[in-house]
């Protein structure tokens, strides 16, 4: 345990999730301008959905850090290890959020939570297909596209979002946390089940055995 | 140098070209320049298209920075400079960057006969910004793992194009070049301070890059410097401007025929300019009819769009007759009150349409305007239009309560 937590730094990804939760807190006006695809306005979307794309990349940073030959041959199971400390990564954001909450009362603090865990699921999932490097931009891609396809500002100022745009909705919406839950578990099972190169390499083996 | 093969195989950008072609494409139809029949104007426009050719460039660079970073490990020192070295791997980004910008000057492209070519000094800022965000994005990608550094430089250089123009003080803005999507109406020209202080960032920017790409590693510290001294040289440039890039257009450009008023045509409305002699004409016989005349200390009559009709050059001679006026101690509601009516008044009395008049004039405002017009005679008008200036000349400071029942008193209700 002690090797995979110092060649993985788990410890550093922990330190920025409770530092996003707290900034998002404090920066709740904060907003970067996204333009809106053929509408041609600016949608302000608050920094507070960008953040958590931050604490997605070092997850990923984190599990590419590995050395896939040793791990490949290793008695215990980085992916589980992996799923473990992400457990702790989010459950040092919902520490750290309850606090922010009772300093700095406002809903951002739980939207931030949500969106670290579905950006970290989105981010497992594409990195499946296309690597990590690649699911990293997919992941920033997320909070962006939501602002340019699926925000809408009436005429009355309000702001309103595409059911699918889960990043933008409230803290306390259900729809967006269903998306999260869903795609959590997608990835849970994703990791938990993905065949590690030692396991090929070994029915390769005994393939050419047989 | 490598093969081109090898290397366009390795990089992202060819990938990436379509990605951002499709970007230009969905949002050059969303932000349209400020004059379409004007060249500055239409090369302008692509600053808003930058924002996403900007953070290509700067990943597919952070890419091409990790590839050779791996090849150095993998091979060992490299025999050529790290800035040959960049150069060999970094062309495609900057032919991508090229591309984009090609593409976004031909969707914005003026009708045939438009006299003039793209600005050449907005060109080149933009061509410095592709490439600096280029050097940089290279150079993370070498520092960095490139897992982290592919989306840094994204969301970086992203944030650097999109966030400035939303925040204060406004010569941020203008620092990182995005200021200049308001440039620029007809009779008017990028400010070359607006100009210079992008030019003179993203050139540090470069700077500081073959700077730590020479220097030993305990020197390259000392790369910062020059990005920050062209810094504070740019802020104090541009310190003075406020949220425009523009300054007014030489009047040597327009051709000023001798009238009364001198009327000045620019080179871009020439399609247009006997039409307007005849247009400019009956807007100033009204004037003469309700008994104003046009100040001949005012500047020369002349028009800041390419799109000109009668009512456009109506509603311009009414605009040139508002007062300016300078409150040093700031305006009160009654001012913008005082001024709309006014403006209002101006605009019927020049004969604006009713449609050109209700475009620019908030209701209200425009039926007190439309009571005095319809139900006054001229020179009772001419006593309210100059009361009224009074009250504009004391920036609205008279008492509250003084100049409510002078606007009652002044401005007739309509008979319902």
């Amino acid at each position: 345990m002690r090797w995979y937590l110092a060649a993985r730094r788990w410890w550093l990804t922990v330190v920025v999730a409770v530092l996003v939760v707290v900034t998002a807190g404090v920066l709740a006006s904060a907003t970067v301008g996204v333009p809106r695809a053929l509408s041609g306005v600016d949608f302000p979307l608050p920094l507070s959905v960008l953040a958590p794309c931050l604490v997605a990349w070092l997850a990923q940073w984190n599990m590419t850090r590995g050395e896939p030959d040793q791990e490949a041959i290793a008695v215990r199971t980085p992916p589980a290890y992996d799923l473990a400390l992400l457990g702790v990564v989010v459950f040092s954001q919902i520490v750290a959020a309850v606090i922010t909450m009772a300093w700095v009362p406002s809903a951002e603090s739980l939207m931030v939570v949500r969106n670290t865990m579905g950006y970290i699921a989105v981010g497992v999932l594409v990195a499946r297909v296309v690597g990590p490097v690649l699911a990293n931009l997919a992941v920033m891609l997320v909070p962006l596209g939501c602002a340019a396809f699926g925000a809408t500002v009436t005429a009355a100022g309000d702001r309103e979002y595409a059911w699918w745009a889960w990043p933008l909705h409230d803290g306390s919406g259900w729809t967006a946390w269903v998306f999260v839950a869903g795609l959590g578990v997608v990835a849970s099972a994703s990791m938990l089940t993905r065949r590690r190169p030692g396991q090929l390499r070994a029915s390769r083996i005994r393939l050419l055995i047989e | 140098m490598p093969p081109v093969g090898v290397v366009l195989r390795g990089s992202w950008a060819p990938w990436a070209l379509p990605v951002v072609a499709i970007f230009i494409a969905v949002y050059a139809a969303d932000s349209p320049p400020v004059d379409d029949r004007y060249w500055v104007s239409a090369t302008a426009a692509g600053v808003l298209l930058m924002i996403f050719v900007a953070p290509a460039c700067a990943v597919c660079a952070a890419w091409d920075g990790f590839r050779s970073r791996r090849l150095e490990r993998a091979v060992g020192i490299p025999v050529r400079s790290p800035i040959r070295l960049m150069l060999n791997v970094c062309w495609p980004v900057g032919l991508l960057g090229l591309a984009a910008l090609g593409l976004s000057l031909w969707l914005y492209l003026p009708p045939g006969g438009t006299p003039g070519g793209p600005e050449p000094r907005i060109v080149g800022v933009f061509i410095l910004l592709l490439a600096a965000h280029t050097a940089v994005g290279y150079v993370v990608g070498r520092l960095l793992p490139v897992v982290m550094a592919v989306p840094l430089v994204a969301i970086g250089s992203y944030l650097l194009g999109a966030m400035p123009p939303a925040m204060e003080p406004v010569w941020l803005r203008h620092i990182v070049g995005t200021g200049l999507d308001t440039c620029c109406w007809l009779d008017e020209v990028p400010d070359p301070a607006a100009l210079w202080a992008p030019v003179l960032f993203y050139g540090a920017a470069l700077v500081a890059v073959v700077g730590f790409a020479l220097l030993r590693p305990a020197w390259r510290i000392v790369a910062v410097l020059p990005l920050a001294v062209s810094g504070v040289v740019a802020v104090r440039l541009v310190a003075p401007m406020d949220w425009t890039p523009t300054q007014p257009r030489p009047m040597a450009d327009a051709s000023c025929y001798d009238a009364e008023p001198e009327l000045c045509i620019w080179p871009e409305q020439h399609r247009v300019a006997d039409d307007v002699r005849v247009w400019a004409a009956e807007p100033l016989e009204r004037l003469d009819a309700a008994g104003l005349e046009y100040p001949p200390e005012l500047d020369p009559l002349s028009f800041d769009v390419t799109g000109l009709d009668p009512d456009r050059v109506r509603a311009t001679v009414a605009a040139h007759l508002m007062p300016s006026v300078v409150c040093e101690n700031g305006v009160t509601d009654v001012f913008f009150d005082t001024e709309d009516r006014v403006a209002g008044w101006l605009h019927l009395t020049v004969g604006v349409s009713d449609a050109g008049v209700e475009s620019v004039i908030p209701v209200d405002a425009l039926r007190q305007s439309r009571a005095v017009h319809e139900h006054m005679a001229p020179p009772e008008q001419l006593n309210w239009y100059r009361s009224e200036l009074d009250v504009l000349s004391a920036c609205g400071f008279a008492d509250p309560a003084q100049a409510a029942d002078q606007a009652a008193v002044n401005t007739p209700e309509r008979d319902e």
